[in-house]
């Protein structure tokens, strides 16, 4: 046999077939945050300074009912028609072991988006002075 | 070289070194929101959808408010209006007459012509 006859062989058959099966674990997390992912916006609640809080569909605000992660360029933007130059910079990205953080700053707001990757449930929040508001929706990595 | 072509000098030099460095100096990311996504595009969107659900919810409010006012008002005059004069009958009628010629405002023909006409009524 070949692990009798090669040792060494067998461990790294043993090791193709470790890596193979977290490979596979790996590959079931809708998204892990190391390539560029597409999110759907599913419900959107936004409260202003005063408390008066309004929720519904991404139709309902009219907003972009897809988001999309370009992780290389630390970009997200609409995938909308003439999104291309709408963009909001990635300024702190964790990935830790179930979520992957994504944070940024723009107009005086800051934003924090927590992708949780064992199920690619997201939540962005977005602060600032006049309003905030927050998105949920799902995940998947391209 | 004098103290003021000295001055102008420096002065030159640092100036022209100022621009050097904000220039090659890449800018930020965020220096120029006019293309924000999260805290422009949607904020902007979710904000004005706001503004304008809440007007409308505050016109619809308004209008509800009015239509209540006006039905308020339309039961207040419909209990107010006095209630409708009921049709005299012959004999009130005929009683009228006799009052009237009794007390001399109508003349005897009158009083006859008018009396036979309440008759040809019934």
């Amino acid at each position: 046999m070949l692990s009798v006859r090669h040792p060494k062989g067998m461990a790294l058959g043993l090791c193709l077939i470790g890596t193979t099966f977290a490979g596979g674990a790996l590959a079931e997390e809708p998204y892990a945050g190391k390539t560029n992912g597409v999110c759907a916006a599913t419900h959107v609640v936004a409260c202003t300074e005063d408390f008066t809080c309004m929720q519904g569909g991404a139709r309902t605000f009219d907003l972009p009912p897809f988001l999309f992660i370009d992780i290389k360029k630390d970009i997200i933007r609409a995938t909308e028609h003439k999104s291309e130059d709408v963009t909001s910079p990635i300024l702190n990205k964790e990935i830790t072991e179930n979520a992957v953080i994504l944070q940024g700053r723009e107009n005086h707001r800051g934003w924090t988006m927590a992708i949780d990757r064992t199920d690619g449930t997201f939540n962005l929040s977005s602060t600032g002075p006049d309003m905030n508001f927050m998105i949920v929706g799902n995940c998947v990595a391209l | 070289m004098s103290f003021s072509k000295k001055f102008i000098g420096g002065a030159t030099c640092a100036l022209l070194l100022a621009t050097t460095i904000s220039v090659s100096l890449p800018a930020p990311a965020h220096a120029d929101d006019a293309g924000a996504f999260i805290g422009g595009v949607m904020a902007s969107r979710i904000g004005q959808n706001m503004r304008s659900r809440t007007q409308a919810e505050q016109q619809q409010a308004q209008a509800a408010q009015d239509q209540a006012y006006y039905q308020q008002q339309q039961a207040q005059q419909v209990q107010q209006a006095p209630p409708p004069a009921a049709e005299p009958t012959v004999e009130e009628r005929l009683a009228k007459l006799d009052k009237l010629a009794e007390g001399g405002y109508i003349t005897p023909e009158d009083y006859k012509k008018k009396k036979q006409a309440i008759l040809d009524e019934i």
